[in-house]
Formats: structure tokens, sequence, C-alpha cells
């Protein structure tokens, strides 16, 4: 039977991985291996993918991929796992430590002189705390979340208190075959930029799963540190880890930390810097055992790893590390190693004899010899835990939010709830707070500067320009604040990788995989972000489709806009009118994704694989620092780009050609040259030449259009446009070019063709839709 | 001009000349607080 074919709490064991290429080294390397166990959890609400249990953990995929699956069912009683008796207590082995250990072995080579830098490479799953260690050991502030693949970028900084250091946070990886653009980074780094020592950080309580990268690490011969992340919440929960068993058999030191509680880490500091200065090497790096079913692999491996040698030391490729990954197949270390056409033939003959011998293909037996090992050092080492709280914890969540038929239900309520939240009770009435504050300290500088007698035009400037732009637009910073306070606490909880899992299906329809929800849903927060998370999705076309469809979800800085027009010309209505705009928008992207699926982006998204994580609770520190940053970046928007913004566009419609102060702005510089392109405008209704500014200069920065109208028409909005030409004015800025941040990190991720036929047609769909809207509001009597 | 003029237009000119430098500075530079991988941290390292 198929993996597909078994039913929800059943058990079973693999006995063949079907399927070909990255995804399947992805699943073998996932440990979806011959001989893993898996129990079926549940199936997503609209019945794909579906929820698996293996080696400890959630794992999700769909079910095309799990009919490629060969399984056989296990009965209750073969099911039970069987705890081995422990074996008595062992000698810390003290590696990666001075004193009497280091003194035992006088061949080591010299330290490594203070002057030279010690770099680090910190190496783990997805998901295991890697930038919370980062951040402990830097004290740097790096966002963290609870779902795979919040870092996607390498981030460096200096170890507290030992200057001559870096440390570079990567993106995580489920192994050293790279399946997404993020794996690559990681990868790449550890491979060309040879880092002094790597600190990889392994989840405690998904250990099995995760010391499968650790395997290829050791592989790398690189010095290393192995840090045994999370270890309070293993042994909360009953579990416990011999780690001076785990040391001996994995050959290089084992430290169990708790990053999230800042224990264990100094310690952790110490062994990782001992082990670079001193270069202290895996012990071991013949992880293979001769008698695993007739020592096949281990021959294959041996005998490729002499076949291979010298190309390996030419290439610079750790020689066990490259002749693994040659029995794998790997494209890219062929290619470093430039094998002759002899050599590849007598590569081809071992591995055809080996899988003949063990009876799996290449990629299979290497995973499989590599969990036979894991499977040794969990066996000795580890008391495995009871279910965690954690996980009872999130399997009852789960229950309602993904359940059958409530978790989209409980989707839409939760989205409505933080939108009604934000624009109807927390975050308007604050802004209210704020704008009535602003409107004072404005009113009293204005009664100030009067009574002093300042210059007309300095008085001007400062009131018409700098107070109304800058104020404007500063009003809405507590808007701004609440919509990312709920989008953290969402992307912190692990709820959103949930959304994901349940959300496949239905985006499989218009082109996409579910795991580019994730993107989408942070395109909510800022464009920027959400371009640069896209690098999670393992397929190009996805990326590409992804990318160009963030622009649909309504970013933050639109904000201002909508409830700008909202409260001037919809009173009473705000709320509804800025959950309709989200909603337009969110449609828009669906409309245009089917187009985009039909065209230029034909075929079918990637396959999903996504690990589920617990539920946890959003810390305090984390989501106070999130809004921090925000609202710090937010400020300094509003006093560097609009500040200059307002002061050039009060310049402009208050001077002439000759540069005499006008009377009436209709003559000045600004009315010039934004009538140039009025006839454009007009025909969706906003010819008129201060309304081209304000959204031209909306490119730098969207929060821009607010300030310069309230510049350009000294809150008088309301002479300008009808009630339909306001409603074509939101829709237009809904849709229309990203800002100019945004659009670099189009550029950046996709170059400057996209970035630019990006800008080109989010405005001609923007001109479009407000022309609709247009046209539908003239047919009903408007005008 | 009044010395308060002066005084104001000082400002002004600081508080512009200041806005100036800084988004001179930060061109390029991470937006909305996340690394894009094009600043001076990470450029040319990609």
């Amino acid at each position: 039977m198929t993996l597909k074919e078994l039913q929800i709490g059943k058990k079973a064991v693999i006995t063949e991985v079907g399927g070909e290429g990255a995804l399947r080294q992805h699943f073998l390397d996932m440990g979806v291996i011959p001989g893993a166990e898996v129990k079926v959890v549940k199936y997503a609400p609209l019945g794909d993918p579906m929820e698996l249990l293996i080696h400890g953990y959630s794992l999700s995929l769909r079910l095309a991929d799990a009919a490629e699956i060969k399984v056989e069912e296990l009965s209750k009683e073969e099911g039970a796992v069987k705890e081995k008796p422990r074996k008595k207590k062992r000698e810390h082995p003290g590696l990666g430590e001075g004193g009497r250990f280091h003194e035992a072995h006088p061949e080591k080579p010299e330290p490594l002189p203070d002057s030279v830098k010690l770099t680090f490479a910190l190496v783990g799953n997805q998901n295991s705390g890697k930038t919370t260690l980062f951040n402990r050991l830097t004290g740097s502030n790096q966002h963290v979340g609870n779902f795979p693949g919040v870092t996607v970028d390498r981030k460096d900084g200096p170890i507290k208190g030992c200057p001559n250091t870096r440390v570079t946070d990567l993106p995580g990886i489920y192994s050293m075959s790279p399946y997404t653009a993020e794996e690559v980074v990681s990868r790449s780094f550890v491979l060309d930029e040879k880092p002094r020592g790597i600190i990889n950080i392994v989840d405690a309580t998904n250990i099995e799963r995760n010391l499968y990268l650790t395997m290829q690490l050791i592989e790398m011969d690189v010095p290393m540190v192995v840090a045994l992340n999370m270890m309070d919440e293993l042994t909360a929960n009953g579990g416990s880890v011999d780690i001076n068993e785990m040391e001996a058999m994995l050959g290089v030191p084992v430290v169990p930390i708790s990053a999230a509680k800042n224990s264990g880490v100094d310690e952790l500091i110490d062994h990782a810097e001992h082990v670079a200065r001193y270069q202290e090497k895996p012990e071991r790096q013949d992880l293979c055992d001769e008698k695993d079913s007739g020592g096949a692999v281990h021959r294959c491996l041996h005998g490729i790893a002499c076949l291979i040698e010298d190309h390996a030391t030419r290439a610079g490729l750790p020689v066990r590390f490259a002749a693994s990954k040659v029995i794998e197949g790997d494209e890219l270390v062929m290619k470093q190693l430039c094998l002759e056409q002899n050599e590849i033939d007598a590569v081809d003959h071992i591995v055809a004899q080996m899988e003949k011998e063990r009876g799996l293909d290449r990629s299979a037996a290497i995973a499989d010899m590599r969990f036979a090992f894991i499977h040794k050092v969990c066996t000795e080492t580890v008391k495995r835990p009871h279910e965690s709280k954690e996980h009872i914890r999130s399997r009852k969540i789960d229950k309602v939010l993904t359940g059958r038929f409530t978790a989209i239900p409980s989707f839409i309520a939760i989205m409505a709830l933080v939108f009604w939240l934000t624009f109807g009770v927390i975050g308007a009435g604050l802004q209210g707070l704020m704008e009535k504050g602003i409107d004072k300290l404005i009113a009293l500088a204005d009664g100030a500067m009067k009574r002093a007698g300042v210059n007309e035009v300095i008085h001007s400037l400062l009131v018409k320009g700098i107070f109304a732009g800058v104020g404007s637009v500063l009003s809405f910073l507590p808007i701004i604040v609440t919509l990312f306070f709920f989008l953290s606490l969402l992307e912190d909880s692990g709820y959103i990788a949930r959304v994901a899992f349940f959300m496949d299906k239905a985006l499989r329809k218009i082109g996409l995989s579910g795991r580019s929800i994730v993107p989408l849903l942070i395109g909510f927060g800022c464009t920027v972000p959400a371009v640069m998370s896209t690098r999670t999705l393992p397929s190009e076309r996805d990326r590409k489709m992804t990318i160009l469809l963030t622009p649909f979800m309504s970013c933050t800085a639109k904000l201002p806009i909508y409830a700008f027009f909202a409260a001037a010309f919809f009173p009473g209505k705000s709320a509804g009118i800025l959950i309709g705009l989200y909603l337009l928008g969110i449609l828009s992207g669906i409309f245009v994704a089917c187009i985009y699926k039909v065209t230029v982006f034909k075929g079918e998204a990637v396959p999903f694989v996504m690990e589920l994580p617990n539920y946890r609770m959003p810390a305090a520190k984390n989501v106070g620092q999130l809004l921090w940053d925000k609202a710090k970046d937010f400020l300094q928007r509003a006093f560097s780009v609009i500040l200059i913004a307002s002061v050039v566009i009060w310049f402009l419609q208050s001077f002439d050609m000759n540069l005499h102060m006008v009377e009436d702005s209709e003559k000045s510089i600004l009315a010039a040259a934004a009538g140039l392109l009025s006839p454009l405008f007009a025909p969706i209704g906003l010819g008129d030449w201060r309304i081209v500014t304000s959204l031209i200069s909306g490119f730098m920065a969207k929060e821009s259009v607010v300030s310069t109208l309230e510049v350009l028409f000294s809150g008088d909005v309301g002479s300008a446009l009808t009630t339909l030409g306001a409603a074509c004015l939101l829709v237009f800025s809904l849709l229309y070019t990203p800002c100019v941040a945004a659009i670099a990190a189009v550029k950046r991720e996709l170059g400057k063709k996209w970035a630019l036929t990006l800008i080109i047609w989010q405005c001609a769909i923007a001109w479009g839709a407000a022309l609709a809207v247009r046209l539908i509001g003239m047919a009903f009597g408007g005008v | 001009m009044s010395i308060v003029d002066i005084v104001l237009l000082t400002l002004i000119i600081s508080a512009v000349a200041g806005a100036g430098v800084h988004c001179f500075r930060n061109r390029g530079k991470c937006s909305c607080s996340e690394c894009c991988g094009d600043c001076s941290q990470c450029h040319g390292k990609m």
C-alpha cells in the first residue's frame, strides 16, 4: 500500500520512497527513508496535504507525493517504542576543553595566534532556535519567529566579550543537499568561506532528524561544537540525554543549552572558542558501520573516497563529504571534482554494486546509513520524553484551528478580528488621540509664531509645509504599530505555518503552493520583507509568482492614505472601507494569479513539504523589539523622506518659475509640471494636478501621498474630489506601483527587467481598476 | 529678518540637511528593520 492510503491514526513502516530528483532527496533528508515509522495525524481541511508524525516530529506533504511512498501497515504492538536498558555512565570525554584533556593530546596543533579572527558558522535545522542563540551570542536583536524559514539571509556579529570573533547566523537547512535558495546560502558559506569553526544547533526535542545534518557537518572536517538546544523543554517532559556518551559517539563536543533561557551559552562559547583556537577537528568521520546490512555502503564509501581523494583535495572539498555526495549524485560536487571518464565509470560500477547488495538506490542507501547511525546514537544516549505539554497543547489547539470544518472559518475570524481591532478599536482610537495631540501642538506653534511676527515665508514653510506634511503622517503611527503587533503574534505563535498547511490546496488552484502564504501575509506589514521571505520557496517559478503578487497585499504604509480618505469622504464607515480595500487587494491578487497561471507562469506549483512547529506563547521581548523596530523605522521615514518631500512640495507649490512666491498655487512650478501628467489621470477622475503630484510622491514612500495632499490642500481635499473620485483614488492607491524600497527589493531578487515590468504592470492594473470603479459608479448615478 | 526668523531658518536648514544626510547614508540599506542583503553589513557577501 502507499502512504496516501494509510488511515488517520494508523502507523506504518516505509518500504520504498519513489519520485525523483531534488524533491526525493529532500524527502530522504527529512527522514522519509525505508524502514522509518510513520503515523498519519490528519488531513488538511480541504483534504490535502496530510500531516505525518515521523522521527517524533510533524511533517506535512501532499497526497500526490504520499502516493509515491510505499508503506507496510504496523499493528499496535509492532508500533510500540521499545526502550533499551541504559548502559552505565561514561566519564566525560572532555572534547573542546583545556586542562587535563587537552594536555593528554600533545599531538594537537599549536593554538592559532590571538590576532587570527575566529569565524563561526551557526548551522542547524529550520526553527531550531539559531537566531535566538545568535542574539544571545552577539547581543543583537535579530527578528525571530515560530515557523520554518524566518532567517532567509546570513547575519554576522562578534560574540559578546570576544572581540576578535565573528559568528554568522545562516538560514536553516535540513541537510547539505540544497533544496531552496536559502539552503544554498548556508551550504556555500560552510564550503566556500571555510569558517574556523561550526556551531551546530540541534533541537533536543527532535534529535533524530537534527542529527542528520550534524553527521554531514562532521564530514566537512571543520572544528565544531554541537549545541543541544531546548534541553529545558526535553527534561521538563521527562526526557534526558547522556551527554558524555553522545560526545564520545559523535567525536565532537556536545553542550546542552537553552538559548531562550540563556543557560549553557557561556559554556558553549568556551567550547567553540577552544575548538576553533586549537583547530580541533571532529575525532571521527567514519560514521558508517562495516557490519550494517552487510557493509555494502561502508565499502562503497571507502572505495570512492580512495578513488576521488586527489580530486577532492584539489577542489578543496573534504574527502569524506565529497565521497558521500558523489554516491548521492550531487551535481554541484561532481562538477567541482572534475573526475575523468574512467573514474566516473568506476564510481558508477561501485555504486551499482552497492545498490545491488544493499537493495536500496544510492540516495536512499546513504540516508539509511546515516539514520542507522543516528538510531544507534539515540538508542544509547537519549531517553525519549513523554509527549511534551507543548505538543499536547498544540494538538488541542489544532483540533479547532486546523480542524476539517473549523480551519477556514477560524482563519477568516482571526484575520477579521485583527483588522477590526486595528482599524476599528485600538489603532483607530489611539490614532484619534495622536491626531488631537499633534493638532494642538501645531496650533500652539502657529500661535507662537504669529505673536513673534515670524516672516510670512518661514511661517508658511513651517505650518503649511513641514508641520502639515510630517504631522499628518505621524498620526498614523499607532495604527501601524497595532497591525504589526497582531502580525507578530501570528508569526511568533506558530499559526502562520498552519495557514500554509491548510491553504495549500486552495492556493494550488491559483498556481501557488501553501508556503507562498507566508510571504503574502508578511506583505500586509511591509512588501520589502515579504519579497525577501520568498527565498524559502523551493522553485523559481513559485518565487517569481509570489513576489509579483505581494504588492496586492496592502502594506501598512498605505494605511494613512486609506484612513485619510475614508475619514474625509466616508465618515462613520472607515473600518468597513478599510477592510473592503484589503479584500479588494486580495481578490485582485487572486485574479492576477489566475492570469499568471495560464500565461507567464504555466505549470504546477512545487510539492509542499513543511514542518509544523508547536504553538508557543509569543515572547514579550520579541514582540516588543519588533514593534520598537517598526516604530523607529516609521519615525525615521517621517523625519527624513517625508520631511524632505514636504519641504520640496511646499517650495514647488509656493513659487513660480521666476522664484516669486505665488498667492494662487495654480501658477506654481508644481502645477505646471504635474499638469503635464494630468491628462493621463483625467479618465479616472484624478486629473487635478495636486492629486497627480501626491500619487507620484507616493512612489518614494506611500505615507508621502497624505503629507503631500495635506501640504497642497491645507486640509481641504474635499473641494477637489467627489465621493466617487475618492473611491477611484483609494482603488488606484491600493493597486499602483509599490514604493521605491519594495521595487529595489524586487530588483535584487528578480533583476531590473522584472522590477521595471512590475512598476508598469501595477500602474496599468491600478488605472484599469480605478476606471472600472468610475464607470460603475457613474452608471449608478455617481459623479 | 528678525532674530527669530534667523533661528527658525537655521533650524529648518539643519533639519532638512540632516534628513538629506540620513537618506544619503542609508541609501540601499535595509528597510523596515529587515535585512535586505544589500546593506553595508552584508553587501557583496551574497
